[in-house]
């Protein structure tokens, strides 16, 4: 039901059918959902088909687009919003770690007396 | 917008390099923590900043390179040799413990009983698992090569099958030396036999995991277009760290495996 984007009009139906089938446990409900059935899945087929080339589709003329844009942005920010948020999780990483590291290596250097 | 003069790459200011420093400096003063203090916080974050470095730096050369079309000849050229040197580099890491090992397996001292094997260890059938472990290494260098012809004349169905099929070879050799491992009748604290063999074949089995990500990011951007015909020396850089991976193995396996049975 999720694949089946392309006919909303027939989604809504066979939810609608499947809920009263549950329901009542009705057998026309049911013969309905069958013949549905067939259709869904000659559609999910045909969506499942068309959204799997769309993942292989070739984007890389879009990606040189974005990148070769004369915006001024360095590389590690040129993709955009998601660029921004990993390099700022990088860096406060950095910044924190640095500073643990030296709590950490300054607290060995001085061991604390046994009572 | 400024053009440049000339065919090579003035790279963009980034942070990747300070970022990978830290998190050496990390994952080393970590590691002692850990030993003396018993605490892992410090070291693993060590290791997902590097983590992040290694993602974010390799992004943006592909950025550099695919989409940006910086990669011109002389820069593959600089990339050609900086992979030449990195892999040169490595063989001189394992030479480090095969130096080991033969210095202990030459002349066994009269504490391991004046022999080598030494006296209470049993040692692994070369002609089992170890075998095998050869005959998959072997295949998975064929296959690489054939991904590199199949790359070289436009057959995307299959160099991606041949590359995948690379991996899982990769993944099976990984599977089965963990196996071996795990039922071996020795232990890394066996004295100099057990320290040099889990010292240089896990420092193997280290080379054959990166290896096998090298190759599986190669397999996603050959899916997504990024190779042509031409051009993809990402792919071949990791074809050759893959037969530098093989060709360690086969001294292991002659030296260590064999020999040092």
């Amino acid at each position: 039901l999720l694949c089946v984007r392309a006919d909303s009009q027939s989604s809504i139906i066979i939810v609608i059918h499947y809920f009263l089938f549950l329901s009542h446990g009705s057998l026309k409900d049911l013969k309905i959902l069958c013949l549905y059935d067939q259709s869904l899945q000659q559609l999910s087929r045909r969506t499942i088909a068309s959204s799997a080339r769309r993942q292989l589709d070739n984007t890389v003329k879009q990606k040189q687009k974005l990148f070769q844009e004369d915006n001024g942005m360095p590389i590690h920010l040129k993709g955009g919003s998601k660029d921004a948020l990993l390099y700022r999780t990088t860096m406060a990483l950095t910044v924190f770690g640095a500073g643990y590291v030296v709590y950490e290596l300054i607290s060995a250097a001085m061991p604390k007396k046994p009572q | 917008m400024a053009h440049q003069a000339h065919a090579y790459h003035m790279v963009d200011p980034s942070p990747w390099p300070l970022t990978g420093a830290v998190a050496a400096l990390l994952m080393t003063s970590g590691l002692a923590i850990w030993m003396h203090f018993h605490t892992m916080t410090l070291m693993t974050l060590g290791m997902i900043l590097l983590l992040l470095t290694m993602y974010q730096w390799w992004r943006d050369i592909i950025r550099e390179g695919t989409f940006q079309g910086h990669h011109t000849p002389p820069v593959q050229k600089g990339l050609r040799y900086g992979m030449i040197l990195f892999i040169t580099s490595e063989v001189f890491f394992f030479l480090g413990f095969f130096w080991a090992f033969y210095h202990s397996s030459l002349a066994p001292t009269p504490e391991l009983g004046g022999c080598w094997p030494p006296t209470g260890i049993t040692t692994l059938d070369p002609f089992e698992v170890p075998l095998l472990n050869t005959a998959v290494l072997l295949a998975s260098g064929v296959t690489v090569t054939w991904a590199h012809h199949s790359i070289m004349e436009g057959l995307r169905k299959q160099a991606i099958q041949s590359l995948a099929l690379t991996i899982l070879l990769g993944f099976y050799f990984t599977f089965l030396q963990g196996m071996e491992y795990y039922e071996a009748p020795f232990t890394i604290a066996d004295g100099v036999y057990g320290s040099t063999f889990f010292v240089a074949t896990g420092f193997h089995g280290l080379h054959v995991i990166i290896g096998s990500t090298f190759l599986a990011v190669c397999l996603l951007r050959q899916v997504q277009y990024h190779f042509t015909s031409e051009h993809h020396f990402g792919f071949e850089a990791a074809a050759w760290y893959w037969h530098f991976v093989d060709v360690v193995w086969l001294f292991l396996y002659i030296s260590i495996y064999w020999w040092g049975s």
